[in-house]
């Protein structure tokens, strides 16, 4: 990042007017959603030996508040989006204001620069041999919009971010309410569908440019999960809590996976 | 064409003789996801936090289960009734006792652990859960349920333990020689050959190991308080005692735990005792003390001791005093944090018996020379009632002596200070 640039995000939420009924909106959330705290792992251990957990401390700006596997209210998706929060910034999928063409890059979070080294950055193949995998999973490095050239979103060691913390920690209820407004202004609740960037036809990301193998290429294209999802009707933009949903939640056969 | 036109000319017989390969063909390629289960598990960073604030990992190594003990398995096999996605929780419920797709290598019948919870269910632990396991109630069942289920001991681990991994790879290369000068054929080796092999050098858990599942509940003093347990004769439920509650503190001060603790097998395990070593059973039949049957009744105390090469001669009845020898006695607990000398529960100790005579004896002692010291030592001599005095003036019938009051201390006289030495003195020592 050049010195003294400003993030677009950050020019974004300098300029947010939340309407009135975006801060009864975050009123709402905040009351609803008092701040997950993870509990200590279950003397009781999971049959099957599992992944190593994630890295929960990340230096961007929204898991300062957010867990780093934030994603918990739909079902059939929060596993999948949080295993994306991997390796893509929350901006990449939160935060396209119209109008304005991104392009995609890896962004490294301690250099707060885009990453030059791509090779082999990109998580697709599960075989055993890719260790590719690893790469992405260890490094603090993510796949972030970046808008003539600049890096678009904020880490938590911005300027904004740490004027946002200071008026946070003295803010009382009503002024916590208007700042959650104001930083959610610019967002959008629902990332994009799987398709967006799953696709052969035009996708968000570039994968190529993101150092993608003509393996990896397919199969991100062509991805058969991502081709199941699309047998699902479209989420509701206002879906309560996962505990209450479980019974109604949309339920498709697994061989679907086949048609 | 009909069906009956293709079977009577020479395509019939092409086709069958195709059918008849590519089933062979498909026949011997063992494939343990027929489901695709790992298309989804397989990937890394499945996680959620649930309603309880847990993190939830869905991602499974897939190259760790198809090492592990289920490696052969499909995922469906246990997970019976999930087709649907998003999960139902209780569609992918376990139940140990159900069986497998997998053959029990020596009588080809389909596997399963029915038989072990089965004598599981008879124990002392019988209460706890044996189905309806699923990752998503693991915290339900830490919160409510006491008694162990069989995931609190068992998980799903390696086939072939990492540290005996080298010594089975070894083994295994001379299976052809070895094994191969009875056994002839590639067949027989293929089925039973690693089934053997993997039990031939060595067991899965060494008996500390074994041990650290049982401590980890019963070293738990302030869960195991909680613990009710059934009357043998009349099924009354009662509160455990203090010995219970601390059978694992005695166990560890006992030689057989120190044995262990210092590498030396020989130690008696928890199992060793309580859940023996039998053809008859599937070590998972702990029983109260008081049933006949179990291994830990006086009564067969002395089979049980006797099982092992240090103890042979208690299976003689003239030695059977020996193994009464108390293995959780309650002597050997310590007064650690919590605990309080006026804890009679400890009764059962005759340390700790003693102790409630001879305590009081020895403040009785005490305060009574203290008193002595304080209110009676000014007094007259203390004249004894039988024996001296008594005697002389009694038996030998003479009269009684007059006691004399105490001499008064003499003064002492202050030595002379250095200086006051007359100097002639000093001057002929000079000399």
């Amino acid at each position: 990042m050049q010195a003294g640039a400003v993030p677009l995000f950050s020019q974004y939420i300098e300029a947010s007017q939340p309407s009135t009924k975006d801060i009864e909106s975050s009123r709402q959330l905040l009351e609803k959603n008092q701040p997950k705290k993870l509990r200590e792992p279950l003397s009781l251990k999971p049959f099957h030996q599992r992944q190593k957990e994630p890295i929960l401390d990340s230096k961007a700006f929204c898991t300062r508040c957010h867990l780093s596997v934030p994603h918990s209210r739909i079902l059939r998706s929060r596993a999948f989006l949080n295993m994306h929060t991997q390796y893509i910034a929350c901006e990449t999928c939160h935060f396209r204001p119209e109008g304005i063409s991104f392009n995609y890059r890896w962004f490294n979070f301690d250099s707060q620069n885009a990453e030059t080294n791509i090779a082999g950055r990109l998580h697709v193949d599960t075989d055993k041999d890719d260790t590719t995998q690893l790469v992405a999973r260890t490094a603090n490095v993510k796949i972030s919009p970046f808008y003539q050239g600049q890096p678009v979103l904020m880490t938590y060691q911005d300027a904004k971010a740490k004027e946002i913390k200071e008026q946070w920690k003295s803010a009382n209820e009503q002024e916590k309410t208007k700042l959650h407004a104001v930083i959610h202004g610019p967002l959008q609740t629902k990332g994009p569908r799987c398709d967006v960037c799953h696709t052969p036809k035009k996708s968000l990301l570039n994968f190529t440019l993101l150092g993608a193998t003509d393996k990896q290429l397919s199969k991100l294209q062509y991805n058969t999960i991502a081709d199941f999802f699309k047998h699902y009707q479209p989420e509701g933009a206002e879906q309560p809590e996962a505990s209450q949903t479980e019974s109604k939640e949309q339920r498709i056969r697994i061989t679907d996976l086949l048609r | 064409m009909t069906l009956k036109s293709i079977l009577n000319g020479w395509q019939g017989l092409l086709y069958i003789l195709f059918f008849t390969f590519s089933l062979q063909l498909g026949a011997k390629e063992r494939h343990s996801d027929p489901d695709g289960c790992f298309s989804c598990h397989a990937l890394p960073g499945l996680e959620f936090v649930d309603k309880d604030g847990i993190l939830r990992v869905a991602s499974i190594i897939k190259e760790h289960y198809y090492s592990s003990l289920h490696g052969s398995i499909p995922c469906k096999d246990c997970h019976r009734k999930i087709t649907d996605y998003p999960h139902k929780v209780e569609n992918g419920y376990v139940d140990c006792s159900s069986s497998c797709h997998l053959n029990e290598p020596s009588n080809g019948e389909r596997f399963s652990h029915k038989p072990i919870v089965e004598e599981f269910e008879k124990s002392v632990h019988g209460e706890a859960w044996t189905k309806d396991f699923a990752g998503g109630n693991r915290l339900e069942e830490e919160s409510k349920i006491l008694d162990p289920s069989c995931r609190r001991c068992h998980v799903n681990t390696l086939y072939i333990p990492e540290e005996q991994n080298e010594l089975f790879m070894e083994s295994f290369a001379h299976t052809d020689t070895e094994c191969g000068t009875c056994h002839e054929g590639d067949v027989w080796r293929n089925q039973f050959g690693g089934h053997i092999l993997r039990r031939l050098i060595g067991t899965r858990w060494k008996k500390n190991e074994s041990n650290q599942y049982c401590i980890d509940c019963h070293a738990d003093h302030s869960k195991m308080e909680k613990v009710e347990v059934e009357d043998f004769e009349t099924k009354e439920k009662s509160k455990v005692d203090f010995r219970w509650v601390r059978a694992v503190d005695s166990y560890q001060r006992s030689l057989h735990s120190r044995l262990l603790v210092t590498g030396v097998e020989e130690g008696a395990s928890c199992m060793d005792c309580h859940s023996p070593s039998d053809q008859s059973s599937f070590r998972h039949l702990i029983l109260a003390d008081e049933d006949p049957k179990s291994s830990t009744h006086p009564d067969t105390l002395n089979k049980t001791c006797g099982q092992s090469s240090c103890h042979e001669f208690s299976k003689n009845n003239l030695n059977t005093g020996f193994v009464n020898t108390d293995q959780h006695d309650l002597d050997l607990v310590r007064y650690t944090q919590g605990m309080s000398f006026f804890d009679f529960d400890r009764l059962e100790s005759y340390w700790q018996r003693s102790l409630y005579i001879i305590i009081p004896l020895l403040v009785g002692f005490f305060l009574g020379g203290i008193y002595w010291v304080v209110f009676q030592r000014k007094n007259k001599t203390q004249a004894p009632i039988i024996g001296n005095d008594h005697f002389e003036r009694v038996i030998i019938g003479r009269k009684k002596r007059k006691t004399k009051p105490r001499a008064k201390p003499v003064k002492k006289v202050q030595a002379k200070e250095p200086d006051e030495i007359p100097p002639d003195t000093e001057a002929s020592d000079d000399k």
